[in-house]
């Protein structure tokens, strides 16, 4: 569903994605994992269209991404991180500017919109009266997701969702990606929350640095590791330990 | 506290052929027409209150234009050079706040790729 060959992103001198390579079969929920700047966020940006590559190529459900962006695009969801949205515009407006963009039939969106807005508990006087600008921050990832999933995306890109969402949106949506991987979606998950992906993903890349550390399932890379838990792995591939030891030596400058 | 709802069922595969009333150029349009009535940034608004015509708008600005144009009165005794002084300066002015605010705007909104550039939109209908 996602093949990945030697994709690379420069800025300038600086590499931000250094000849990724990996593939992803149709219905697999990957959780896609890196520390701050190690070029996640960019990698995904690669992955929907919005950014072109250096080098490399990647084809989504068959599109190669530099000669069909297009069609890549018509296939793939993305919920991007910044969870940014057209602030005067009401909820409604923007699932439906969204869904005419994807040329979903209107009917066919109001019905769509009608069950995510029962999903995610959102009242519909909200959603028609009130401009985003006025949103919570979890309401407004909620209908980030919604405008991401819309469309039935084959494949679905998620940076940060859980971002903003309470506990109970939290324990829906986990609910709704693992459904979602089991109806045949293909589920690309970015996140710092490392115990969710843990639990949801069954599959994990550890990039830093723009490169590939390890691919695997999380147990398995776990076991292999010697780690504890998939959190210790990841500190223990990234250099997070040290960070670990720095804040405890920072902690202890507070003492009287 | 609640429960989360039931999982939506799921869409069946879009079909080709079947369309949107609107083309993607019309969408955009009637985005761009909304978000230049109702500003980029409405934080706290409600639609209600929210600027609903397009033509107020400009009937504003319009007022606006002919205060400003209306204190050429105070050189009607004065030199020609100092009223087309006066002239240049609010043209270039206006010129000035209008290219700051459509750049600040359009130019370099941060988030409006993260909202339109991963659609399948037509760069025509972008442009």
């Amino acid at each position: 569903m996602i093949s990945v060959q030697q994709l690379t992103k420069r800025f300038g001198t600086q590499t931000a994605v250094d000849a990724l390579s990996f593939e992803i079969p149709t219905g697999q929920i990957v959780g896609f994992l890196g520390p701050n700047g190690a070029g996640k966020s960019t990698t995904l940006k690669m992955l929907t269209g919005m950014l072109e590559p250096t080098g490399g190529t990647a084809t989504i459900c068959g599109f190669d991404l530099r000669n069909e962006p297009l069609e890549v695009k018509r296939h793939v969801g993305f919920v991007p991180e910044s969870g940014a949205v057209f602030e005067s515009l009401t909820g409604l407006e923007y699932l439906e500017m969204v869904a005419a963009l994807y040329a979903i039939p209107e009917d066919a969106a109001r019905v769509r919109i009608r069950q995510f807005i029962a999903f995610f508990d959102l009242s519909f006087e909200t959603l028609t009266d009130k401009l985003l600008g006025a949103y919570s921050k979890g309401m407004r990832r909620k209908v980030v997701i919604t405008a991401a999933l819309l469309h039935n995306p084959e494949v679905v890109f998620f940076d940060e969702p859980l971002d903003g969402l309470d506990a109970n949106a939290a324990v829906g949506f986990k609910a709704l990606i693992q459904t979602l991987a089991r109806e045949g979606k293909t589920i690309v998950y970015s996140s710092h929350i490392l115990d969710v992906v843990e639990r949801v993903c069954e599959r994990v890349i550890i990039i830093d640095k723009g490169r590939m550390l390890v691919d695997g399932r999380p147990d398995a890379l776990v076991a292999a590791h010697g780690a504890a838990t998939l959190e210790r792995l990841f500190t223990q591939l990234t250099g997070g330990e040290e960070l670990e030891r720095k804040a405890e030596d920072f902690a202890k400058t507070f003492r009287p | 506290m609640r429960q989360p709802a039931a999982i939506p069922p799921l869409l069946p595969a879009p079909v080709a052929g079947r369309s949107s009333n609107r083309s993607q150029g019309q969408v955009l349009r009637r985005l761009f027409l909304t978000l230049f009535l109702r500003g980029r940034t409405a934080r706290g608004l409600r639609k209600d209150t929210a600027p609903k015509s397009v033509g107020s708008k400009l009937g504003l600005v319009l007022v606006l234009y002919a205060a400003f144009g209306l204190m050429t009165l105070v050189f009607r005794h004065q030199p020609v050079f100092v009223f087309s002084l006066y002239l240049h300066g609010m043209t270039m002015v206006f010129l000035g706040m209008f290219v700051a605010s459509s750049a600040g705007e359009v130019l370099f909104n941060a988030e409006e790729p993260d909202i339109l550039m991963h659609r399948p939109i037509e760069p025509k209908a972008l442009l």
